[in-house]
């Protein structure tokens, strides 16, 4: 077991490294059961699904929302500028939050996937997410049609 | 274009839409046209739709719906805008009618029908072949099979009932015959049950249909004061 007070370092799927006060770490459900089960005496966890660049947004949105005396404020004007990136970046931080088991995290992410698809035309929330459209134009026309309530 | 999100994370982010913007994004593409009607995915859909904030709820008033969109509070209060008019009512729903409401359909008397408030339709229910009898219809729905079932009573009195399962039957199926009582508005329907309260006798009494057997229960209420 590691003894308390200590730093825990999480190793990226690149070789890159983050030291976390063990206080931010154990919040995780995944960082809590590995430090419970393994005799990890190097303190060095492996995050084989996670690359170092989503591991960096990752921990500096942990590490602000664990601040001391943080006020709500802070924090709302903190994760509006957070999420300022790419959908696929925001992806990226999905997964990583998915992996780590940090509901929070997953909430604000699909909170702001919410935000950014609200009253958006169909072309461009296919854009957002990255599908093909399947439709012919006729057969999108004829369900455009079956549904033209939702439309106007 | 963006590397593709996968499609579990999207279908997260799609449970928490109102519907009017789920019936948008029916055209996205065929996979999330027949994902909205998936049984999986309304329920996790309906039960967000509890939570969500500022979550859609619904009034019936005359022939007009209300509902509360996704909209700031003014003042810790929710704001309704209308959402549909059904014109083609020939009457208007007055406020006493006998309106039955389960799992986000309403279900009317005059003319008979069942309307969906969030997709806007309307689904007229037949009528019985004789004219002279007084009828009411009750929305219910059947938690185990997950089946919305009407019942049917004809005449005040409540002489027999007949039944049919929505978008299933076409024509109403005799069930079991319940004792003569008398209606009395309002009812509910909690768990694939019918809780109507009649007048039993000289009594008042709790007419209780259990959908999924199709068999009914009267509860009298012992202590009531005599009608």
């Amino acid at each position: 077991m590691m003894s308390l007070g200590k730093l825990i370092t999480l190793k990226t799927n690149d070789n890159e490294e983050f030291k976390l006060d063990k206080t931010v770490a154990v919040k995780l459900e995944i960082i809590k059961n590995i430090v419970q089960d393994v005799d990890c005496t190097s303190n060095v966890i492996p995050l084989p699904n996670i690359d170092g660049k989503t591991m960096t947004k990752v921990v500096k949105y942990w590490k602000k929302h664990s601040e001391e005396g943080v006020t709500e404020v802070q924090l709302k004007n903190f994760d509006q500028d957070f999420l300022k990136m790419s959908h696929s970046e925001l992806h990226d931080v999905h997964l990583a939050a998915k992996y780590l088991d940090d509901n929070q995290l997953k909430e604000v992410i699909i909170q702001e996937f919410l935000d950014r698809i609200k009253g958006k035309p169909i072309e461009e929330i296919r854009e957002v997410f990255g599908i093909v459209n399947d439709y012919t134009p006729e057969e999108e026309e004829e369900v455009r049609r079956e549904n033209a309530w939702a439309f106007e | 274009m963006n590397p593709s999100i996968h499609e579990e994370i999207v279908i997260q982010i799609f449970t928490w839409l109102p519907v009017k913007s789920l019936v948008r994004f029916k055209c996205i593409t065929k996979f999330f046209n027949s994902l909205v009607s998936e049984s999986y995915f309304t329920d996790i859909h309906t039960s967000h739709s509890m939570i969500r904030q500022g979550g859609t709820k619904y009034f019936l008033d005359r022939r007009e719906f209300y509902c509360t969109a996704d909209q700031q509070k003014e003042d810790g209060k929710i704001s309704a805008s209308s959402l549909w008019s059904f014109d083609e009512f020939p009457f208007y729903i007055p406020a006493s009618s006998n309106v039955s409401c389960v799992k986000g359909l309403f279900c009317i008397q005059e003319p008979a029908a069942i309307l969906n408030p969030s997709t806007g339709e309307v689904r007229y229910l037949s009528k019985l072949n004789d004219n002279w009898s007084f009828l009411y219809y009750w929305l219910g729905f059947e938690t185990e099979e997950n089946k919305y079932k009407v019942l049917l009573t004809q005449d005040a009195s409540g002489l027999y009932i007949k039944q049919c399962v929505v978008g299933i039957d076409k024509s109403w199926r005799k069930t079991q015959r319940i004792p003569r009582s008398v209606l009395y508005i309002p009812g509910v329907c909690i768990n694939g049950v019918i809780y109507r309260f009649v007048f039993h006798g000289e009594r008042l009494a709790i007419n209780a249909f259990a959908l999924k057997t199709e068999s009914f229960k009267l509860i009298v209420l012992k202590n009531s004061s005599k009608w």
